[in-house]
């Protein structure tokens, strides 16, 4: 349903929601923005910035504990295609029970305003999106759009007037055309596509940036860690494909030993298994890879560029 | 809190010894900096030889010995031979032992200026068994592998760059900002201090096994002219020549 709200309205919502969850939000720090925190329900920036990190590092932080027992959580100013990735996110992890369940999350998105990296219209996001509200600003008024029972609830609770303004949620970004199945496609097959990613991967540092900051980007290592006071702990670490260590197994074999391998497999695990798995590929065209990037590597010319050269079927 | 005790109690202490050769003996310090959790590990293992913190000192032979700077004298070198002969393990603290550190910027001096024998790592002169990387050295990482190692856990470097840590700091990319930084090319485990503090990454932890050198050059020669690259890449020691070890240990 469609409400009308104003300024004093989504404090009152801020408000609500506070009594039950944890607030996260955006937070200019410095020069870039960080998803951290509301102590207090005032102050909350419900439009949308690209944060550095995504909301993976609440709901799935770096060195988890697992004996720690899961918070309550809203997530607020969620652009779209954060909040694609967090459905994902939360399929992916769904019967695990290492992070929050989706009844212990509040997902509030957000207007966003894109910048040249963001690609997410390649990406169909739009349907069937699971969300709880979205808040969305007009000329004087905010409209707010509640798409569950707990969005509805918090609704309730504070009398929102029905709108009847037409609403639909749409991906932003402008980007040119890429072909998401010819990708698929140039991706499986390894062999014809050898040389060109023999070439990425020459001007690749295989640091891992751009598997830290990917919002889809879920490996994890497991690790015991002897405390120095005689303990010992359970914990999970991110990891990233491209770190030498990932795919060795016993005596230091290596399964993925040059840097190709691991550049492939990342795409490969992006464009070709994730669609297989999880009905979608796992990136949302969010552009964060493409600003953490040192070598200025850039995936949205990569993949549009292999499609060029390798155009139709093979 | 009994229950601690108690188990404290059943550890069969291992004996450990601190040697530094030539250096600024940071290291050392840097390793005393947390004293709670410096006195915890004094739980598992019997300071033997650690001439910066206590009077007495004893012989080995030694369970662990871990190791600071680059041999420079005879006595230097004598002592190192015989530390490897008397211990079990031999572990490499600091950029000095592990790369040649600041002084072994004077191999790539003309030989005129200097008349003395090259630096050498402790890598080029005995068998290394760990090496805790850094100048200085990271205080938890450090204390970890100490205690990873008394349990007879193989400690293990992070297979990531410092890349991957700065930016879960989230930090933005100094490079981006035209910056030179090693950060693409150096290994993890510092917590990208130097980059929260915007300050560059000079290399400190040594090379990834792989390091990307040729991109690195790319990107560095359009802030730095050629002299200055070879500068930056030798800060720490010779970068690329332990790099070139690394894949050859890989490989072999």
């Amino acid at each position: 349903m469609l409400y009308k709200a104003n300024n004093h309205h989504l404090d009152l919502v801020a408000e609500v929601i506070n009594k039950k969850y944890q607030i996260f939000s955006h937070h200019k720090n410095g020069s870039v923005f960080k998803y951290q925190r509301n102590q207090s329900p005032k102050n909350i920036s419900w439009h949308s910035q690209k944060s550095i990190l995504p909301f993976k590092k609440i709901i799935f932080p770096e060195g988890l504990n697992l004996d720690k027992d899961n918070q309550k959580v809203a997530l607020t100013g969620l652009a779209l295609c954060d909040i694609a990735a967090l459905n994902l996110f939360l399929k992916q992890f769904s019967e695990s029970g290492i992070i929050q369940k989706r009844e212990e999350l509040l997902i509030v998105g957000g207007d966003c305003s894109p910048d040249e990296n963001c690609f997410c219209d390649q990406f169909n996001l739009d349907p069937l999106l699971d969300f709880d509200l979205f808040i969305s600003k007009r000329e004087n008024e905010y409209l707010v759009y509640s798409k569950s029972w707990r969005g509805e609830n918090i609704i309730k609770k504070i009398g929102l007037k029905k709108s009847l303004v037409s609403f639909n949620l749409k991906a932003k970004a402008k980007s040119p055309k890429i072909d998401l199945e010819l990708t698929k496609k140039n991706i499986d097959n390894r062999e014809l596509t050898k040389d060109y990613w023999q070439k990425i991967s020459n001007n690749c540092f295989g640091c891992g940036a751009c598997t830290a900051v990917c919002p889809l980007c879920f490996c994890f290592d497991q690790n015991f860690l002897n405390s120095p006071d005689g303990g010992c702990k359970r914990c999970l670490n991110w990891t990233s494909c491209f770190a030498s260590d990932f795919s060795q197994i016993q005596f230091g074999h290596d399964l993925r030993p040059e840097n190709t391998d691991r550049l492939y497999n990342w795409y490969h695990h992006k464009f070709v298994r994730g669609p297989k798995e999880l009905k979608s590929p796992l990136c949302v065209g969010c552009g964060r890879c493409i600003t953490a990037c040192p070598a200025h590597l850039n995936i949205k010319n990569i993949i549009s560029s292999m499609n060029n050269k390798f155009p139709v079927d093979n | 809190m009994e229950k601690k005790k108690e188990t404290q109690q059943i550890f069969i202490k291992k004996s450990l010894a601190i040697f530094s050769l030539t250096c600024c003996e940071g290291c050392q310090f840097e390793l005393l900096k947390d004293y709670v959790n410096f006195n915890h590990l004094l739980n598992f293992y019997e300071l033997k030889n650690f001439r910066l913190g206590q009077e007495n000192n004893l012989d080995g032979p030694f369970d662990v010995a871990v190791v600071e700077g680059t041999p420079e004298s005879q006595r230097e070198y004598k002592l190192l031979h015989q530390i490897r002969r008397e211990s079990k393990i031999v572990v490499a603290m600091g950029a000095c032992a592990n790369l040649g550190g600041i002084q072994s910027q004077r191999n790539h001096l003309p030989a005129k200026y200097i008349g003395k024998p090259e630096v050498k790592t402790l890598y080029d002169t005995i068998k290394i068994d760990f090496s805790i990387p850094g100048c200085p050295i990271t205080n938890t990482e450090a204390i970890s592998i100490l205690v990873d190692l008394y349990w007879d856990k193989i400690p293990k470097l992070p297979g990531h760059a410092v890349c991957f840590e700065c930016r879960l700091n989230e930090n933005e990319c100094l490079i981006k900002k035209g910056l030179p930084c090693l950060g693409p090319v150096t290994v993890a485990g510092c917590n990208s201090i130097c980059i929260n503090s915007k300050e560059s990454c000079f290399g400190c932890r040594g090379p990834l096994p792989q390091a990307n050198f040729i991109k690195m050059k790319e990107i560095l020669s359009a802030m730095l002219s050629k002299k200055e690259i070879e500068d930056w890449l030798t800060i720490y020691g010779d970068y690329q020549k332990k790099w070139l070890g690394i894949n050859k240990r890989d490989k072999s």
